[in-house]
């Protein structure tokens, strides 16, 4: 275990729906151990992969990124970094990618996460970095896995405020060229998947998961502009992160809708009954970047002193805005297509990125951002500078921190509060009195 | 070692050398012939359909001086080397000189770079970027779906110069332009022949002046140069270093590969663009043009950027073995370390052959500690010579 926090990392927990999704994804996770002992098919994917085909094909799977986060929140990086030191490797590049294949250096895995990851008998991973696909390889060989890699293509058209066409006119978003291929992309994974498994892809049931997270995602939609609208506002990234991310694992599942409705009721009702998070609510934050998963209390340290409450992280606007999908009845693979591959452009490539956060800080009435750059990701390329311009010239302060998301042990906790203070002090404040 | 006088004494080296040295007035002096320029960033620009159109492809080499603007807009994850190319598009040091700026997906970062310079067109009209383009090969995967959809991006990357220049581009066009290109690589690795072995006659130094210097010059003329210089290095002394291959960050300029052979080692060959991989094989004549460029491109000794990791732990020894490298340095700017990744595997394949290895990390430009790094250079000439492992 890591070593003593002098500060709280434990955030409050205000809501029921997080809890309800924590208590099944461990007694999923439990559950699946049994799947895998008993010879079942066992998937892990990137955060930019199509689950959707292994939810409608019954194939269960872990993500990368977010097996990442349950490692970093049960302070567990630190040790397996230094296993990739040890290794070889470096403790202090890529944390956010590497958690897993760490994992599988570990020589007593037992004591990970929920008694540990097991062994995947499939990867699936979406080009994105040479770094991310050589750990991937690594996991790969690792696990005595089987590969299956999605090319992916370069965005060639580039539409101002992409979330009007996204759901509708998804064909415009994307571009004919880059759909097709992708579209066929998918078409050689569902195959390897049933060869590989002995599953079949069920159409029906295909169309059935797609219109599932739909329904999920615009639940999603509806609590997000609940918040954005409600001033103080009833909830605050600590009480929604943890829901969305557990909730969108299972994305396309009736759990999910049902617990993506669940957020939206408990939400509703705390508006319909006028309770706020923060009741001296007087500043509204916004948080660009991966989530602080080892330190979510951080979320909350400004709320007493300040009144200031971090209301938006892209955990819920990226469910809200990024994947609902119409039409999906006509060509459903074509359709999640469009969905995965346009998904990271949204954070990743200008303008789309930096439009969309001044949109959703408009809507959302924020009053600064505060913006975390990871220092260790070599792949780290928003085109910040323009980020933070758009933002500041639409009257958006923005703080930059730069820090390791995933290792808790680089955390350095007094001067990310010093930054967010001076935001918070000097130029939030001074603009609102 | 660094260029020695019978370098220095040769006519073509110090044609090259000056090339190197004064890349815009090379750059210029190519211009004089009134071609619209094609700058081609990354490795993998098909420079033969550049040709083939009457255009003047020009190979960007990064701005090594001050560089305000990579400090403004790019993040710290860009490495020293793409600070580089970036100034270079971004300072005045090439204004008015670019028509048509080409990048290619030889690395993330270019892609990075390539949407920045799309979005910085659109927020600062006034400085007049280039009319850019991208060349999006598939080249981590060699499948069949990487080889189709790499025969198809040559097609529309055809189709697009054709534009450029406004008259169609022939089989004929392109396979002259092939063969051009061949002859200009087949000089190169003759050149490179006299780097590799015990025999090895040039200096790393010497030899990225001389291929980066003929970058910059028209292919005819730069094939001559490259001929006639490796007639007069044949007899040029042998070099007394311990012989390395080099691969991590590009370099496009001399000072690390000098620092390198002050401490007693000598860079015999480089899996780097500015350097061996530029020539790495022939496009085939013998197939449609189209299809033999882009399994050129495909085919090429494998980068670290965009190969996998058993890939490069197979082709490095081997190379090692080709070259009669006695060592290995791995050489990384600071967040260009995706080599990392590559590294174990590649030593523990090379420790059982017997060659060693030295990994460099976290270098800036300029250089922070030139000692430092002199030091370990030197400690590690020792080492290979004492032949601990
Ligand atoms: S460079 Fe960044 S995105 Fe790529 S593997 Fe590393 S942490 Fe992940
Ligand atoms: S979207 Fe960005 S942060 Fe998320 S997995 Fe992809 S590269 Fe990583």
């Amino acid at each position: 275990m890591s070593e003593e926090k002098k500060y709280e990392t434990r955030s409050v927990k205000r809501l029921n729906t997080p809890k309800l999704t924590s208590a099944y994804q461990k007694e999923w996770f439990m559950g699946l151990r049994k799947r895998i002992e008993a010879g079942e098919p066992f998937g892990f994917v990137g955060a930019n992969t199509p689950m959707e085909i292994l939810q409608a094909m019954d194939i269960p799977f872990v993500v990368n990124q977010w097996w990442t986060a349950i490692c970093a929140a049960k302070q567990m990086g630190p040790r397996f970094y230094d296993l990739l030191e040890q290794a070889g490797y470096r403790n202090d590049i890529c944390s956010y990618c590497s958690a897993a294949y760490a994992c599988s250096l570990d020589p007593k895995p037992e004591e990970g996460p929920w008694g540990g990851l097991p062994h995947p008998t499939l990867l699936i991973c979406a080009e994105s970095c040479s770094s991310g696909i050589k750990i991937e390889e690594l996991m790969t060989e690792a696990f005595g896995a089987e590969a299956f890699r999605i090319h992916h293509y370069h965005q060639d058209v580039i539409k101002d405020n992409w979330w009007e066409l996204s759901c509708d006119n998804w064909e415009e978003l994307v571009g004919k060229k880059r759909i097709d291929f992708y579209e066929n992309e998918l078409r050689l994974l569902i195959s390897f998947l049933e060869q590989k498994t002995g599953h079949r892809l069920d159409l029906n049931r295909l169309i059935e998961t797609l219109n599932n997270v739909n329904e999920q995602e615009t639940y999603y939609r509806m609590t997000r502009d609940l918040i954005a609208k409600t001033v103080p506002a009833p909830v605050t990234v600590t009480d929604t992160v943890n829901a969305v991310m557990q909730a969108q694992w299972h994305r396309g599942t009736r759990w999910g809708v049902e617990m993506a409705k669940s957020l939206y009721e408990e939400v509703k009702e705390l508006v319909d009954k006028g309770i706020p998070a923060v009741p001296n609510e007087k500043i509204r934050l916004l948080w660009i970047g991966r989530g602080l998963w080892f330190n979510l209390a951080f979320y909350q340290h400004f709320e007493e002193k300040y009144g200031a409450a971090f209301i938006w992280t892209m955990y819920l606007g990226i469910a809200a805005d990024g994947y609902i999908r119409h039409n999906v009845e006509e060509n459903p693979i074509r359709s999640l297509a469009s969905r995965f591959c346009f998904l990271e452009d949204i954070l990743h490539v200008p303008p789309f990125n930096s439009q969309w956060f001044v949109k959703e800080a408009r809507n959302n009435q924020i009053d600064g951002v505060v913006f975390l750059v990871p220092e260790n990701c070599m792949n780290n390329g928003d085109f910040s500078y323009n980020i933070i311009k758009s933002l500041e010239d639409a009257g958006f302060p923005v703080c930059v921190l730069r820090a390791d998301p995933a290792d808790s042990k680089k955390w350095n906790q007094e001067n990310m509060v010093a930054a967010v203070e001076e935001l918070i002090e000097n130029r939030i404040i001074p603009r609102k009195s | 070692m660094g260029i020695r006088s019978c370098a220095e004494n040769s006519l073509a080296f110090r044609e090259l050398k000056w090339a190197f040295d004064n890349k815009r007035k090379a750059i210029s002096k190519m211009m004089d012939s009134g071609k619209k320029t094609v700058w081609m960033m990354g490795d993998d620009v098909p420079e033969e359909v550049i040709l083939a159109a009457g255009m003047l492809p020009v190979r960007l080499c990064g701005y090594y001086g001050p560089r305000p603007n990579a400090d403004k807009y790019l993040e710290i994850s860009f490495g020293a080397y793409w600070r580089g190319l970036f100034e270079a598009i971004m300072n005045d040091e090439y204004k008015g000189m670019m028509d048509f700026l080409v990048l290619s997906n030889s690395s993330d970062i270019i892609q990075k770079l390539y949407y920045y310079l799309l979005e910085l067109k659109r927020m600062e009209p006034e400085r007049r970027l280039p009319v850019i383009e991208y060349v999006d090969y598939s080249l981590f995967t060699k499948d069949f779906r990487s080889q189709e959809h790499n025969v198809s991006e040559t097609k529309e990357f055809i189709a697009k110069v054709e534009g450029w220049c406004g008259s169609k581009i022939s089989d004929g066009d392109l396979a002259d332009a092939i063969k051009v290109l061949n002859e200009y690589k087949k000089a190169l690795r003759a050149f490179s022949a006299l780097r590799y072995g015990k025999d090895s006659r040039v200096t790393g130094s010497e030899a990225i002046t001389a291929i980066v210097g003929s970058f910059y010059f028209d292919k005819a003329k730069a094939t001559e140069l490259i001929k006639n210089l490796t007639k007069e290095a044949e007899s040029w002394p042998k070099v007394e270093a311990v012989r390395v291959l080099y691969t991590g960050s590009m370099q496009e300029t001399a000072e690390v590969y000098e620092l390198m052979e002050a401490a007693g080692l000598n860079v015999v060959t480089e899996d780097k663009l500015f350097g061996d991989r530029y020539a790495d094989r022939d496009t085939d004549p013998t197939i449609p043009p189209a299809r033999a460029i882009a399994s050129r491109y495909i085919n090429r000794f494998p980068s670290s950027e965009r190969a996998f990791i058993k890939e490069r732990a197979g082709f490095i020894p081997e190379r090692i073995k080709e070259v009669g490298a006695e060592g290995m340095v791995i050489f990384m700017n600071h967040n260009d370390e995706s080599y990392i990744w590559d590294f174990p595997k590649q030593r523990d394949v090379l420790k059982k052959m017997g060659i060693q290895t030295l990994m460099i990390e976290d270098q800036y430009y300029p250089l922070k500690d030139k000692e430092e790094l002199s030091r370990r250079f030197a400690s590690f000439a020792r080492t290979v010579k004492g032949g601990q492992i």
